[in-house]
Protein backbone atom coordinates (compact mmCIF):
# COMPACT_ATOMS: atom_id res chain seq x y z
CA UNK A 1 0.00 0.00 0.00
CA UNK A 2 1.43 3.72 -0.91
CA UNK A 3 1.99 6.04 2.30
CA UNK A 4 -0.67 8.20 0.98
CA UNK A 5 -3.14 5.41 1.27
CA UNK A 6 -2.28 4.33 4.45
CA UNK A 7 -2.65 7.89 5.78
CA UNK A 8 -5.96 8.32 4.13
CA UNK A 9 -7.51 5.21 5.79
CA UNK A 10 -5.79 6.03 9.12
CA UNK A 11 -7.94 9.36 8.94
CA UNK A 12 -10.73 7.46 7.82
CA UNK A 13 -10.85 4.77 10.52
CA UNK A 14 -9.95 7.38 13.18
CA UNK A 15 -13.25 9.47 11.58
CA UNK A 16 -14.95 6.06 12.16
CA UNK A 17 -14.24 5.87 15.60
CA UNK A 18 -14.56 9.64 16.35
CA UNK A 19 -18.19 9.95 15.37
CA UNK A 20 -18.85 6.99 17.16
CA UNK A 21 -17.41 8.48 20.23
CA UNK A 22 -19.61 11.55 19.34
CA UNK A 23 -22.69 9.06 19.30
CA UNK A 24 -21.53 6.78 22.29
CA UNK A 25 -20.94 9.65 25.04
CA UNK A 26 -20.03 13.14 26.42
CA UNK A 27 -23.31 14.57 25.18
CA UNK A 28 -25.61 14.60 28.49
CA UNK A 29 -25.54 16.89 30.90
CA UNK A 30 -23.89 16.32 34.18
CA UNK A 31 -26.31 16.48 36.51
CA UNK A 32 -26.51 19.26 38.69
CA UNK A 33 -25.37 19.83 42.09
CA UNK A 34 -29.38 19.81 43.48
CA UNK A 35 -29.60 16.04 42.70
CA UNK A 36 -27.88 13.18 44.80
CA UNK A 37 -26.94 10.50 41.83
CA UNK A 38 -27.88 7.79 44.00
CA UNK A 39 -31.03 9.14 45.07
CA UNK A 40 -32.03 9.76 42.08
CA UNK A 41 -31.28 5.90 41.07
CA UNK A 42 -33.25 4.75 43.73
CA UNK A 43 -36.10 6.57 43.02
CA UNK A 44 -36.10 5.84 39.74
CA UNK A 45 -35.71 1.93 40.70
CA UNK A 46 -38.85 2.63 42.93
CA UNK A 47 -40.65 3.99 40.20
CA UNK A 48 -40.39 0.86 38.18
CA UNK A 49 -41.03 -1.37 41.06
CA UNK A 50 -44.08 0.39 42.26
CA UNK A 51 -45.87 -0.10 38.10
CA UNK A 52 -44.66 -3.63 38.96
CA UNK A 53 -46.63 -3.66 41.31
CA UNK A 54 -49.68 -1.62 39.61
CA UNK A 55 -49.53 0.67 42.80
CA UNK A 56 -51.57 3.56 41.36
CA UNK A 57 -51.92 5.40 44.54
CA UNK A 58 -47.97 5.40 45.08
CA UNK A 59 -47.09 6.34 42.05
CA UNK A 60 -49.32 9.70 41.97
CA UNK A 61 -48.02 10.55 45.28
CA UNK A 62 -44.51 10.77 43.53
CA UNK A 63 -45.62 13.11 40.96
CA UNK A 64 -46.03 16.75 39.87
CA UNK A 65 -49.13 17.82 39.67
CA UNK A 66 -48.68 17.91 35.80
CA UNK A 67 -47.86 14.35 35.76
CA UNK A 68 -50.81 13.23 38.57
CA UNK A 69 -53.53 15.04 35.81
CA UNK A 70 -51.80 12.95 32.95
CA UNK A 71 -51.82 9.50 34.73
CA UNK A 72 -55.31 9.23 35.02
CA UNK A 73 -56.64 5.46 35.65
CA UNK A 74 -56.95 4.66 31.70
CA UNK A 75 -53.36 5.34 31.10
CA UNK A 76 -52.01 3.87 34.11
CA UNK A 77 -54.20 0.77 33.01
CA UNK A 78 -52.78 0.67 30.06
CA UNK A 79 -49.27 0.85 31.23
CA UNK A 80 -49.38 -1.78 33.41
CA UNK A 81 -51.08 -4.34 30.52
CA UNK A 82 -47.90 -3.39 28.04
CA UNK A 83 -45.77 -3.74 31.11
CA UNK A 84 -47.24 -7.33 32.05
CA UNK A 85 -46.78 -8.74 28.08
CA UNK A 86 -43.47 -8.97 29.30
CA UNK A 87 -44.13 -11.36 32.06
CA UNK A 88 -42.25 -11.76 35.39
CA UNK A 89 -40.15 -8.79 36.12
CA UNK A 90 -35.99 -9.88 36.83
CA UNK A 91 -33.93 -6.74 37.09
CA UNK A 92 -32.86 -3.72 36.46
CA UNK A 93 -30.12 -4.68 33.97
CA UNK A 94 -28.59 -1.06 32.99
CA UNK A 95 -29.32 2.38 34.05
CA UNK A 96 -27.64 5.88 33.20
CA UNK A 97 -28.06 9.36 35.12
CA UNK A 98 -28.03 12.50 33.38
CA UNK A 99 -29.50 16.15 33.99
CA UNK A 100 -31.02 18.46 31.59
CA UNK A 101 -32.77 22.13 31.88
CA UNK A 102 -35.79 22.76 29.98
CA UNK A 103 -35.25 25.68 27.76
CA UNK A 104 -38.57 27.16 28.13
CA UNK A 105 -38.88 27.37 31.74
CA UNK A 106 -34.79 26.94 32.73
CA UNK A 107 -36.35 23.82 35.66
CA UNK A 108 -33.55 21.57 35.67
CA UNK A 109 -34.03 18.13 35.78
CA UNK A 110 -32.63 14.86 36.53
CA UNK A 111 -33.64 12.37 33.25
CA UNK A 112 -32.75 8.61 34.18
CA UNK A 113 -32.59 5.77 31.62
CA UNK A 114 -33.15 2.56 33.08
CA UNK A 115 -33.32 -1.29 31.32
CA UNK A 116 -35.42 -3.73 32.96
CA UNK A 117 -35.33 -7.29 32.48
CA UNK A 118 -38.68 -9.20 32.47
CA UNK A 119 -39.49 -12.95 31.69
CA UNK A 120 -40.22 -12.34 28.03
CA UNK A 121 -38.82 -8.86 27.27
CA UNK A 122 -37.10 -5.74 28.05
CA UNK A 123 -38.17 -3.01 28.76
CA UNK A 124 -36.32 0.59 28.47
CA UNK A 125 -37.74 3.37 30.95
CA UNK A 126 -37.31 6.80 30.75
CA UNK A 127 -37.98 8.98 33.94
CA UNK A 128 -37.38 12.09 34.34
CA UNK A 129 -37.45 14.18 38.38
CA UNK A 130 -37.76 17.53 39.51
CA UNK A 131 -35.43 18.95 41.65
CA UNK A 132 -37.66 17.99 44.75
CA UNK A 133 -37.72 14.40 43.45
CA UNK A 134 -40.70 14.81 41.93
CA UNK A 135 -41.63 12.44 38.94
CA UNK A 136 -41.94 14.77 36.15
CA UNK A 137 -42.09 12.18 33.14
CA UNK A 138 -42.23 8.43 32.56
CA UNK A 139 -41.98 6.70 28.95
CA UNK A 140 -41.15 3.46 28.63
CA UNK A 141 -40.64 1.40 25.22
CA UNK B 1 -22.04 -5.07 -20.71
CA UNK B 2 -19.00 -6.47 -20.34
CA UNK B 3 -17.59 -8.96 -17.79
CA UNK B 4 -15.42 -6.18 -16.08
CA UNK B 5 -18.59 -3.74 -16.32
CA UNK B 6 -20.82 -6.57 -14.47
CA UNK B 7 -18.32 -6.73 -11.79
CA UNK B 8 -17.94 -3.17 -11.23
CA UNK B 9 -21.94 -3.26 -10.52
CA UNK B 10 -21.57 -6.53 -8.06
CA UNK B 11 -18.79 -4.82 -6.33
CA UNK B 12 -20.27 -1.40 -5.64
CA UNK B 13 -23.83 -3.74 -4.20
CA UNK B 14 -20.79 -5.92 -1.87
CA UNK B 15 -19.47 -1.97 -1.00
CA UNK B 16 -23.20 -1.13 0.53
CA UNK B 17 -23.59 -4.48 2.06
CA UNK B 18 -20.28 -4.43 3.62
CA UNK B 19 -20.21 -1.05 4.83
CA UNK B 20 -23.89 -0.67 6.35
CA UNK B 21 -25.71 -4.45 6.69
CA UNK B 22 -22.55 -6.14 8.00
CA UNK B 23 -20.84 -3.21 9.95
CA UNK B 24 -22.47 -0.06 10.49
CA UNK B 25 -26.37 -1.08 11.08
CA UNK B 26 -24.97 -4.12 14.01
CA UNK B 27 -22.84 -1.25 15.66
CA UNK B 28 -25.79 0.89 15.98
CA UNK B 29 -27.76 -1.66 16.97
CA UNK B 30 -25.58 -2.26 19.77
CA UNK B 31 -25.01 1.14 20.77
CA UNK B 32 -29.06 1.42 21.06
CA UNK B 33 -28.75 -1.69 23.80
CA UNK B 34 -26.47 0.78 26.09
CA UNK B 35 -28.65 3.28 28.44
CA UNK B 36 -25.64 5.66 27.61
CA UNK B 37 -26.70 6.08 24.07
CA UNK B 38 -30.53 6.41 24.68
CA UNK B 39 -29.74 8.50 27.28
CA UNK B 40 -27.61 10.97 25.25
CA UNK B 41 -30.26 10.71 22.47
CA UNK B 42 -33.48 11.16 24.59
CA UNK B 43 -31.80 14.85 25.59
CA UNK B 44 -30.06 15.50 22.59
CA UNK B 45 -32.23 14.21 19.58
CA UNK B 46 -30.83 16.48 16.91
CA UNK B 47 -27.57 16.02 17.26
CA UNK B 48 -27.38 12.61 17.81
CA UNK B 49 -30.05 12.51 14.66
CA UNK B 50 -27.02 14.21 12.72
CA UNK B 51 -24.25 12.09 14.30
CA UNK B 52 -25.75 8.77 12.76
CA UNK B 53 -26.73 10.64 9.81
CA UNK B 54 -23.04 11.75 9.48
CA UNK B 55 -21.75 7.93 10.49
CA UNK B 56 -23.70 6.41 7.65
CA UNK B 57 -21.82 9.03 5.45
CA UNK B 58 -18.33 7.57 6.75
CA UNK B 59 -18.84 4.03 6.07
CA UNK B 60 -20.23 4.18 2.85
CA UNK B 61 -17.97 6.68 1.45
CA UNK B 62 -15.20 5.17 3.29
CA UNK B 63 -15.85 1.82 2.07
CA UNK B 64 -16.44 3.28 -1.41
CA UNK B 65 -12.83 5.18 -0.86
CA UNK B 66 -11.31 1.63 -0.08
CA UNK B 67 -12.74 -0.34 -2.56
CA UNK B 68 -11.76 2.35 -5.36
CA UNK B 69 -8.56 2.31 -3.74
CA UNK B 70 -7.31 -1.31 -3.38
CA UNK B 71 -9.97 -3.00 -6.04
CA UNK B 72 -10.49 -0.88 -8.67
CA UNK B 73 -6.78 0.24 -10.10
CA UNK B 74 -5.51 1.96 -11.23
CA UNK B 75 -6.55 5.21 -10.72
CA UNK B 76 -7.28 6.77 -13.80
CA UNK B 77 -10.01 5.12 -15.41
CA UNK B 78 -13.59 5.50 -17.83
CA UNK B 79 -16.61 7.75 -16.46
CA UNK B 80 -18.86 4.67 -16.75
CA UNK B 81 -17.27 3.17 -13.44
CA UNK B 82 -17.76 5.35 -10.94
CA UNK B 83 -21.62 5.30 -12.38
CA UNK B 84 -21.57 1.21 -12.65
CA UNK B 85 -20.14 0.95 -9.05
CA UNK B 86 -23.10 3.66 -7.67
CA UNK B 87 -25.91 1.92 -9.38
CA UNK B 88 -24.59 -0.88 -7.99
CA UNK B 89 -24.46 0.59 -4.30
CA UNK B 90 -27.26 2.26 -4.74
CA UNK B 91 -29.79 -0.72 -6.26
CA UNK B 92 -28.24 -2.94 -3.04
CA UNK B 93 -29.63 -0.76 -1.03
CA UNK B 94 -32.99 0.09 -2.63
CA UNK B 95 -33.70 -3.79 -2.63
CA UNK B 96 -32.64 -4.31 0.56
CA UNK B 97 -35.26 -1.09 1.56
CA UNK B 98 -37.92 -1.83 -0.60
CA UNK B 99 -38.13 -5.61 -0.85
CA UNK B 100 -39.30 -6.45 2.59
CA UNK B 101 -42.14 -2.92 2.13
CA UNK B 102 -43.23 -4.37 -0.87
CA UNK B 103 -43.99 -7.90 1.09
CA UNK B 104 -46.39 -6.38 3.46
CA UNK B 105 -47.97 -3.27 1.70
CA UNK B 106 -49.02 -3.30 -2.26
CA UNK B 107 -46.47 -1.59 -4.87
CA UNK B 108 -49.58 0.83 -5.77
CA UNK B 109 -48.56 2.59 -2.07
CA UNK B 110 -45.13 2.97 -2.21
CA UNK B 111 -44.88 5.53 -4.99
CA UNK B 112 -43.07 8.22 -2.98
CA UNK B 113 -40.75 5.70 -0.95
CA UNK B 114 -40.15 4.11 -4.87
CA UNK B 115 -39.27 7.41 -6.21
CA UNK B 116 -36.96 8.70 -2.68
CA UNK B 117 -35.19 5.21 -4.00
CA UNK B 118 -34.50 6.47 -7.51
CA UNK B 119 -33.47 9.33 -6.49
CA UNK B 120 -31.18 7.84 -3.05
CA UNK B 121 -29.73 5.33 -6.11
CA UNK B 122 -28.88 8.80 -8.39
CA UNK B 123 -27.43 10.10 -5.27
CA UNK B 124 -25.53 7.32 -4.96
CA UNK B 125 -23.54 7.27 -8.43
CA UNK B 126 -23.07 10.67 -8.08
CA UNK B 127 -21.09 10.27 -4.89
CA UNK B 128 -19.49 8.01 -6.25
CA UNK B 129 -18.18 10.11 -8.74
CA UNK B 130 -17.36 12.58 -6.25
CA UNK B 131 -15.39 9.96 -4.66
CA UNK B 132 -13.48 9.02 -7.95
CA UNK B 133 -12.82 12.35 -8.81
CA UNK B 134 -10.32 12.39 -5.74
CA UNK B 135 -8.43 9.79 -7.73
CA UNK B 136 -8.52 11.24 -11.37
CA UNK B 137 -7.23 14.68 -9.41
CA UNK B 138 -5.10 13.11 -7.06
CA UNK B 139 -6.69 14.92 -4.20
CA UNK B 140 -8.11 11.97 -2.29
CA UNK B 141 -8.50 12.90 0.86
CA UNK B 142 -10.11 16.14 -0.30
CA UNK B 143 -12.51 14.72 -2.13
CA UNK B 144 -13.22 11.52 0.67
CA UNK B 145 -14.46 14.24 2.88
CA UNK B 146 -16.49 16.16 0.80
CA UNK B 147 -18.34 13.11 -0.21
CA UNK B 148 -19.40 12.17 3.67
CA UNK B 149 -19.70 15.90 4.44
CA UNK B 150 -22.71 15.77 1.06
CA UNK B 151 -23.79 12.35 2.57
CA UNK B 152 -23.96 12.92 5.84
CA UNK B 153 -25.58 16.74 4.72
CA UNK B 154 -28.17 14.94 2.94
CA UNK B 155 -29.14 12.34 5.63
CA UNK B 156 -29.55 14.77 8.17
CA UNK B 157 -32.18 16.57 6.59
CA UNK B 158 -34.62 13.63 7.92
CA UNK B 159 -33.56 15.05 11.71
CA UNK B 160 -33.57 18.74 10.96
CA UNK B 161 -36.69 18.66 8.82
CA UNK B 162 -38.80 15.94 10.82
CA UNK B 163 -40.34 18.48 12.89
CA UNK B 164 -41.47 20.67 10.57
CA UNK B 165 -45.34 20.21 8.89
CA UNK B 166 -45.06 18.46 5.55
CA UNK B 167 -42.08 17.25 6.51
CA UNK B 168 -41.94 14.29 3.97
CA UNK B 169 -42.43 16.62 0.91
CA UNK B 170 -39.50 18.92 2.55
CA UNK B 171 -37.45 16.20 2.72
CA UNK B 172 -38.05 14.71 -0.64
CA UNK B 173 -38.02 18.35 -2.03
CA UNK B 174 -34.92 18.81 -0.65
CA UNK B 175 -33.17 15.51 -1.60
CA UNK B 176 -34.46 16.05 -5.66
CA UNK B 177 -32.99 19.65 -5.53
CA UNK B 178 -29.47 17.42 -4.10
CA UNK B 179 -29.85 15.18 -6.88
CA UNK B 180 -30.28 17.70 -9.11
CA UNK B 181 -27.39 19.70 -8.37
CA UNK B 182 -25.28 16.61 -8.14
CA UNK B 183 -25.80 15.35 -11.48
CA UNK B 184 -24.80 18.51 -13.09
CA UNK B 185 -21.49 18.07 -10.83
CA UNK B 186 -21.18 14.37 -12.19
CA UNK B 187 -21.45 15.33 -16.04
CA UNK B 188 -18.93 18.93 -15.56
CA UNK B 189 -16.73 16.08 -14.04
CA UNK B 190 -16.85 13.57 -16.91
CA UNK B 191 -13.57 15.27 -18.73
CA UNK B 192 -11.43 14.17 -15.55
CA UNK B 193 -12.25 10.65 -16.80
CA UNK B 194 -10.42 8.92 -19.73
CA UNK B 195 -12.79 8.92 -22.86
CA UNK B 196 -14.16 5.92 -23.62
CA UNK B 197 -12.55 2.31 -23.03
CA UNK B 198 -9.42 1.70 -21.55
CA UNK B 199 -7.45 -1.43 -22.54
CA UNK B 200 -4.91 -0.45 -19.32
CA UNK B 201 -7.61 -1.16 -16.78
CA UNK B 202 -7.38 -3.91 -14.27
CA UNK B 203 -9.14 -5.06 -11.83
CA UNK B 204 -7.80 -6.26 -8.99
CA UNK B 205 -9.32 -8.96 -6.34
Amino acid sequence: MKKSGCKIVGISALAVVMCFTLLTGCIGQELSGDFNEEEVRKAAENVITLINDQDSEGIRELCTVRMREALTDDVLTLIYEAISEGGQFEKVEDMSVAGTTDSSSGEEFAVVVAKAKYEIKTFTFTISFTKQMKLAGLYYR
Amino acid sequence: MTGKRILWFFLGSACFIISQPLLRLPILHYLQQSTDFMLAYTLNPLLIGIAIAFSAGVFEEGFRFLFKQFLLQPAGCEFSQPVIFGLGHGIAEALMILVPAFMVVPVSQLGLATLERVLAIILHVTLTVVVWNGFQKKQRALYLVLAITIHGSVNSLIPVLSPFPDSVILIEGALAVVVVVMMGYSLHSKKYYIPGRNSNEEIRM
